[in-house]
């Protein structure tokens, strides 16, 4: 049943200026100057910007999972899978940009680090909550399997990127005794294009849900 | 506020009263109240009493190491951004991001009206 839709657009051109003005002013504005990063400390803007929409992505997908347990309708189940799946494609950006990042301060592509392998591993996790799904023909087992999986998926992924690494050595700054950026960006500057870019790829991401929420919809009713 | 002037407050006193003690809404509450400070004393070292001169020697500890890092040493792209070549990069990426949310922009539309299509039949139903 496709309803009628109250107008929601303000919030995608939001995201869409929000993110071009990162695009800009990342490049633009004053940034510390640091040994070792030189330039490249404004990856902020980006590499953590993926990994802040996939937490936020993947959290809607755990709510959406536990309110089909709550309410066994389909529509939630069909949310919280392809927030997952964007999450999941946003956590593979944090990677790669992760990856690229790290051969250009650090020197390797990988290395053996507690957040590094913490965040791989999380998103195998994730990639086995796709599997699971593709296992199940049955269209309300699936939901329902799958929506407790990714409760535990969830709290596996909180725990290897984000507990786990503050209480080890690690190399990656914010965790196992190094600084984050926050100590450096002393006059806040950073933090005027940081944070519309973190809200402008958090709305980014909602709107390739809404878009894929809606096609498969209209799939739904065309195979009905 | 104005500076608070203590009847019983030499200048020196008054001034690093102003640097320490900044509570001066307390202080005027006790001059209400008919309570002014005694003369302060010059305490002893071990009472804090040289707390200007200790505050002073920390601060320049900070101030020196801080002049120790070279931060006009640190390699940026000052280069590019003095010649206007960064513009041209800005140019080349924002015109790829805007290239891909035109493309979002195009499926939001042919889904809006295909939404519009599947309504227009179940209201015909």
């Amino acid at each position: 049943m496709i309803e009628k839709r109250r107008s929601t657009v303000w919030w995608k051109l939001l995201a869409a200026i929000f993110v071009l003005y990162s695009l800009v002013y990342g490049l633009l504005v004053d940034v510390p100057r640091l040994p070792i990063l030189h330039e490249t400390i404004r990856n902020l803007f980006y590499h953590v910007t993926m990994w802040f929409t996939m937490l936020v992505m993947l959290l809607i997908s755990l709510v959406y999972g536990i309110r089909f347990l709550a309410r066994q309708s389909m529509e939630d189940d069909v949310i919280a899978e392809e927030s997952a799946r964007i999450g999941i494609l946003f956590g593979i950006l944090g990677l790669i940009t992760g990856s690229l990042w790290a051969k250009n301060t650090w020197g390797a592509w990988w290395v053996n680090d507690a957040k590094l392998n913490g965040a791989a591993a999380s998103m195998l996790v994730y990639f086995a909550y796709l599997l699971l799904r593709g296992s199940m023909d049955d269209e309300q087992k699936r939901a329902r399997v799958s929506a407790v999986y990714s409760i535990f998926a969830y709290v596996l992924m909180l725990v290897f990127i984000m507990i786990l690494p503050r209480l080890t050595d690690s190399l990656h700054p914010g965790n196992g005794g190094n600084p984050g950026f926050s100590t450096y960006d002393l006059d806040s500057k950073m933090r005027t294009v940081f944070y519309p870019a973190v809200i402008g790829w958090i709305l980014t991401g909602l709107w390739i849900l809404d878009l894929r929420v809606r096609t498969r919809k209209i799939e739904r009713y065309l195979h009905e | 506020m104005r500076k608070m002037n203590h009847p019983a407050a030499s200048s020196w006193v008054s001034r690093m009263r102003n640097i320490f003690f900044r509570n001066k809404l307390a202080w005027r509450a006790d001059r209400l109240r008919g309570i002014y400070p005694t003369p302060l004393v010059r305490r002893s070292l071990g009472e804090g009493g040289l707390k200007p001169i200790l505050f002073f020697i920390l601060f320049s500890f900070q101030a020196i190491i801080t002049l120790a890092q070279d931060t006009e040493q640190v390699e940026m792209a000052d280069t590019l951004r003095s010649n206007g070549k960064i513009y041209v990069v800005i140019s080349v990426i924002a015109l790829i991001f805007l290239g891909i949310i035109g493309y979002l922009v195009m499926i939001d539309r042919k889904l809006r009206k295909m939404e519009q299509e599947i309504r227009s039949k179940q209201a015909q139903n």
